[in-house]
């Protein structure tokens, strides 16, 4: 019955099978409630809740109630139960943007240390005489020569 | 008329020679010139802001070659070479520093003796012509193929090759180094007297003794895709300042400008250099791999400096 009551919420129960389980629904107090707990869970997933005397505590709370596995079919209506609404996708570019900003900020900061660590000197503040002189020495040119291209 | 037209045929043939002549055998004939021929004159050097007055002495005996250069300003500051080997002199008001150096391809003799790796990298142009140190000369220019070395202007002597001026320029035309004869002129013997420094002898001589470099046969690392036309010329190791770790010292050249590629361990308390500076028209480039310390030096544009800094692959980590 569980699987009639699933199925006829999503409208696949033929005309005749429809109105035995409607009826069987309605003799059965069990069956009612079972119904209405289905119900909500189908509209809470399908996020149709536009009646506004339910509240999230009385879904939550069937939910809690019937602990129940259901099974997804591939029917096109699934399928827009399924789809977020525009709403909730118009959250993703600005998520994305705030990862976005964190990832480039990250690669800043570690290309900077990666650049320009802290156990390193800028040459233009020490210039390596040693270097130039060994250069010149080993390299005939006229600078090395006629010019004292040292830093003074 | 018959003197006339002799004489224009004269000159007809004349040019038509220089046409069939293949252009490159006046840079070669300016090669040797600087190295075969015995000349004196005064040049004034120029390297941006610093000018000065050389009085060079070259004598070839037909052996070797000896040239006693000495500079007419500033400081005492003199130069004797015989062949490979030169005596660097420089003096102040207490000293003699003697410091022993290697002196080729300095000014005339800039061209390496084999131009053929100048016409792989270098095209040649040839202009007009102008009075130099009391001299006709031709002018032409030395055009780089590509970015990794600078514009060489050339005044070759019409009658031995000689080159009496030289200009180098960047790629803005901005002159770089220049040097250019005042006076010049040829002899002939062998006399040899000229052939000493001209240093007080009261003053304290001091030999400075550079820390001995050492012919590496160590594959530290792999150099590859160097600029076009560099090619290693040594490769040393050696120690700098007081520091005892080993530097390997490579030098570079595409036969005109020479480039120097420092290679050493940072030892663990020692903080690194990183950056890029200029020191007069010497680039220098350093950088850090692998816990080595990359440094390259030279008179060269800085793309060359980079490309041969990021030449060095399979480095040894430290």
């Amino acid at each position: 019955m569980k699987e009639k009551i699933s199925t006829l919420l999503d409208d696949e129960l033929d005309l005749k099978s429809s109105s035995q389980t409607v009826r069987d629904i309605n003799k059965d107090s069990r069956l009612r409630e079972r119904f209405e707990t289905y119900q909500l869970i189908r509209d809470s997933i399908k996020n149709e809740l536009i009646d506004s005397t339910l509240s999230s505590k009385s879904i939550l709370d069937a939910i809690d109630k019937e602990p129940i596995q259901l099974k997804f079919n591939k029917s096109s209506k699934f399928q827009s139960a399924i789809a977020l609404p525009a709403a909730l996708w118009m959250t993703w570019p600005v998520a994305a943007s705030f990862i976005a900003v964190l990832f480039v900020g990250a690669m800043i900061t570690t290309n900077t240390f990666h650049m320009k660590p802290t156990n390193t000197i800028e040459i233009a503040e020490n210039i390596p005489n040693e270097y130039i002189e060994a250069h010149q020495t080993l390299a005939p040119t006229n600078v090395a020569f006629y010019v004292e291209t040292q830093a003074k | 008329m018959q003197r006339l037209v002799v004489g224009l045929i004269t000159f007809i043939l004349s040019c038509y020679a220089q046409a069939a002549e293949d252009p490159w055998l006046h840079l070669e004939k300016a090669s040797q010139a600087a190295r075969k021929l015995s000349y004196k004159g005064i040049f004034l050097y120029q390297n941006f802001q610093d000018v000065r007055s050389i009085e060079i002495t070259h004598l070839n005996n037909g052996e070797e070659e000896f040239a006693r250069m000495v500079t007419l300003d500033g400081q005492p500051h003199e130069a004797l070479s015989r062949g490979k080997n030169m005596m660097v002199f420089n003096s102040n008001k207490e000293n003699v520093m003697i410091q022993e150096r290697q002196g080729q391809n300095l000014f005339p003799a800039i061209l390496p003796p084999d131009i053929e790796s100048v016409k792989a990298i270098y095209t040649l142009r040839f202009a007009n012509q102008e009075r130099i140190g009391g001299r006709e000369a031709q002018i032409v220019y030395l055009e780089p193929k590509d970015q990794f070395r600078y514009l060489y202007k050339l005044w070759l002597d019409k009658e031995f090759g000689l080159i009496l001026k030289m200009s180098i320029l960047d790629h803005q035309q901005k002159m770089i180094e220049q040097a250019s004869f005042n006076q010049i002129a040829l002899f002939s013997g062998q006399d040899l007297n000229w052939f000493k420094p001209n240093v007080d002898t009261h003053k304290k001589y001091i030999m400075n003794e550079a820390p001995q470099n050492k012919i590496s046969h160590e594959k530290y690392c792999t150099i590859s895709n160097l600029p076009a036309g560099y090619k290693e010329v040594s490769h040393v190791t050696r120690t700098m300042g007081n520091q005892p770790q080993l530097v390997h010292h490579w030098v570079f050249s595409d036969g005109l400008s020479f480039v120097s590629l420092f290679v050493n361990p940072i030892p663990k308390d020692q903080k690194s250099r990183v950056g890029e500076t200029r020191v007069g028209s010497s680039h220098v480039y350093v950088r850090v791999m692998n816990g080595n310390q990359i440094m390259v030096v030279g008179a060269v544009p800085q793309a060359t400096i980079q490309k041969i800094s990021n030449s060095i692959q399979d480095m040894k980590a430290h």
